[in-house]
């Protein structure tokens, strides 16, 4: 089987985010990088598939040079092979340019199914899976916590407010994943170590024949307002005091 | 950390793994470990499984064949864990107990026994310390004698590490005449006959690393266990000793960085005098000495690291580096308690484990008076 697996390179968790002063973006200096959680998912997914049918995963990620290092984690986590379209057109580029570009390089080699991150956790925006099954005329089932594929056909739960759904499509298909889908290995020593000599093709917009398109832009990124400074009820009398919390909860706060 | 240039990409990559590893599947287990006195055995066969404890042994005998650098990764990070015990008890199996024996183990002994510590299906301990004989390790008495289907061992071992739990234990016996000449090292499987535990020994610190006394009584092992020949038992220690030494420098220099982490941390945040008492020079200075001081430690440990790769003798800069990086880490831990207050003699905060923790740093894998007694060897300045 032919399988693909999206990935994006974004902020560690627990990095420290700090806006530029011009709202152009966030400061990258002394940032660690790391794989977008949610294409994890989808990667250890791709492994599993493949590793149940045969075949091999390509990793497909766009971003600067920085980005080879998250193409090498998926590889050292058992991939195949990668490509990564390096364009600065492309750097902070839209769901819709972005998923242009993955079509551009997915249409070029056999794919059987398509694993994405149901969203990347920087920018959150949630629909390049949807777009690039769009754009490649395929099938897309997104936010999925459980896949199993017989002949070809894909059944996937979604979990839904207060119930799931089992939903069932045809191969080729692009996949989202979603927390619980399974639990992504590490990359083992062996792994890494052998990933260094997997192959990955570095691409620019033009080799696709894609010429970049954006739908949307972000004006200006600002950082959230600062937290108010809590405030202490002074005074001696407890029932004065929970009367005067009760009457700011309701009257400032508006929590109740 | 800053430290990424001494490193691969693969290395940096193989860092970033070990991290994941020790934050989820270690760190929630320090308090339990702790208090019941030892880690868990089973976390000894996810290691293997995850390729973790064969990192520089040969892929013939299901290790990883990666380089020094590869294992510098690994014991910074195992250390990092902050469970010094458990640290220092994989190390017995991944080094101190089993180093001799691929150095110097036939390619049927190694067959038999590297593979199950590459899987983690064996837990290996080294036995060299006896009741009556600590740094003088030419003198030990535990005596195998040969029989008709192998070695009699009889006599006993002091301070063995992951005792309780060891499926083998690689003892340092004499087989022949006194002094260094008559020592061997065999590999006796805690199963045999005549093996027991005496006892469970409690301890000041390291508390999630078991240690114990082990009595051998005509306790009959095959004589294929003999690793490589009879009487080279302690030229085959000595060759592990480098790096031994420098993965003690390793763990000292570590948890060191771990208590100034947290005293920064607590520093920032303890509000004493209407001000975090981190804007007090007193206290700021002490945290500026210890940064400082782990720095001069781990760079002397990297020049080791550098010599080795380069394969330049360095036993001196080593046993510096263990005596160096233990005293230093009494001094930081001395310095984090005292930061911490009256809640760094709390057990809830690490601190307090890392300073009961470090003392067994100046002891323990040779003490740092016999350190200084080797660098002036070495310095080629021993008085006979
Ligand atoms: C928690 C723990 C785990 C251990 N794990 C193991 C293990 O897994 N396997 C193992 O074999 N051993 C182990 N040991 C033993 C450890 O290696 C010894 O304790 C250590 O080598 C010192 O020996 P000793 O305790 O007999 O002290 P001694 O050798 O009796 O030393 C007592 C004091 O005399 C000093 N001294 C001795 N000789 C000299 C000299 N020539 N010049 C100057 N000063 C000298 C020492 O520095 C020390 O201060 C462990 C010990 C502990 C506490």
């Amino acid at each position: 089987m032919n399988i693909v697996a999206c990935v994006k390179q974004v902020p560690d968790t627990e990095a420290l985010i700090k806006v530029k002063a011009d709202g152009s973006g966030i400061e990258e200096g002394g940032i660690k990088w790391v794989m977008s959680p949610y294409d994890e998912f989808g990667v250890e997914e791709a492994l599993k598939t493949k590793e149940k049918f045969g075949g091999e995963v390509t990793i497909v990620s766009i971003g600067p040079a920085r980005t080879m290092e998250t193409v090498r984690t998926a590889l050292a986590m058992g991939a195949e092979k990668g490509i990564h379209i390096d364009d600065p057109a492309l750097y902070n580029a839209d769901a819709y340019a972005t998923a242009s570009a993955l079509a551009a390089a997915i249409k070029g080699i056999p794919h059987d199914i398509i694993f994405c991150g149901m969203r990347a956790i920087d920018d959150d925006s949630g629909q390049v899976g949807s777009i690039l099954a769009e754009l490649l005329g395929l099938p897309s089932v997104t936010v999925i916590t459980k896949l199993d594929i017989e002949g070809s056909t894909a059944k996937a739960i979604k979990p839904i407010e207060g119930a799931q759904l089992l939903i069932e499509t045809s191969l080729p298909c692009v996949i989202t994943a979603q927390k619980g889908l399974n639990e992504p290995r590490y990359a083992s020593l062996p792994g890494i170590m052998k990933a260094k000599k997997k192959p990955v093709e570095v691409k620019k917009a033009a080799d696709l024949g894609l010429t970049v398109e954006q739908k949307s832009t972000v004006a200006k990124m600002s950082p959230p307002p600062a937290r108010p400074p809590g405030k202490i009820i002074q005074g001696d009398d407890p029932a004065a005091k929970a009367a005067e919390v009760i009457r700011l909860l309701r009257e400032e706060a508006k929590v109740i | 950390m800053g430290t990424e240039y001494f490193f691969s990409d693969e290395q940096n990559a193989f860092r970033d793994m070990m991290r994941r590893f020790i934050q989820k599947e270690i760190e929630p287990n320090a308090e339990k470990w702790e208090e019941q006195g030892c880690y868990d055995k089973a976390i000894f066969k996810r290691m293997g499984d995850l390729g973790l404890l064969g990192i520089n042994y040969p892929v013939e005998y299901g290790g990883q064949g990666a380089d020094l650098k590869t294992h510098l990764v690994f014991w910074e990070e195992l250390c990092r864990s902050g469970i010094s015990g458990f640290a220092m008890s994989v190390m017995a199996h991944t080094d101190y107990g089993s180093a001799s024996l691929v150095h110097a183990g036939s390619h049927e002994l190694k067959e038999k026994y590297v593979k199950d510590i590459c899987s983690g299906d064996k837990l290996f301990a080294i036995g060299i310390t006896e009741p009556n004989h600590g740094s003088d390790v030419a003198t030990i008495e535990t005596r195998a004698k040969s029989v008709e289907d192998g070695y009699s061992i009889s006599g006993s071992k002091m301070f063995i590490t992951n005792g309780t739990q060891a499926d083998v234990v690689n003892t340092v016996v004499r087989t022949g005449g006194p002094g260094v000449k008559g020592v061997s090292l065999v590999l006796v499987d805690t199963d045999t006959e005549g093996f027991s535990v005496g006892r469970k020994l409690n301890k000041m610190g390291m508390l999630s690393s078991d240690t114990a006394e082990l009595v051998y009584e005509d306790c009959v092992v095959p004589k294929e266990n003999l690793i490589g020949e009879e009487g080279k038992g302690f030229y085959y220690l000595m060759a592990g000793l480098e790096r031994e030494r420098l993965s003690g420098a390793v763990l000292s220099y570590i948890m060191a960085e771990l208590a100034l982490e947290d005293s920064i941390e607590y520093a920032k945040t303890r509000i004493q005098f209407g001000t975090p008492i981190i804007s007090f020079q007193a206290v700021n200075h002490m945290i500026a000495e210890m940064a400082t001081e782990i720095e001069a430690g781990r760079q002397l440990a990297y020049h080791t690291v550098s010599l080795m790769n380069a394969g330049v003798r360095c036993n001196k800069e080593a046993s510096m580096a263990k005596y160096w990086c233990a005293e230093m880490l009494l001094r930081v831990v001395d310095k984090a308690v005292q930061i911490h207050g009256g809640y760094g003699f709390i057990r809830e905060y690490r601190v307090e484990r890392l300073y009961r923790d470090a003392k067994l740093q100046t002891i323990g894998g040779g003490t740092n008076q016999v350190m200084r007694n080797v660098i002036i060897s070495e310095m080629g300045l021993r008085v006979k």
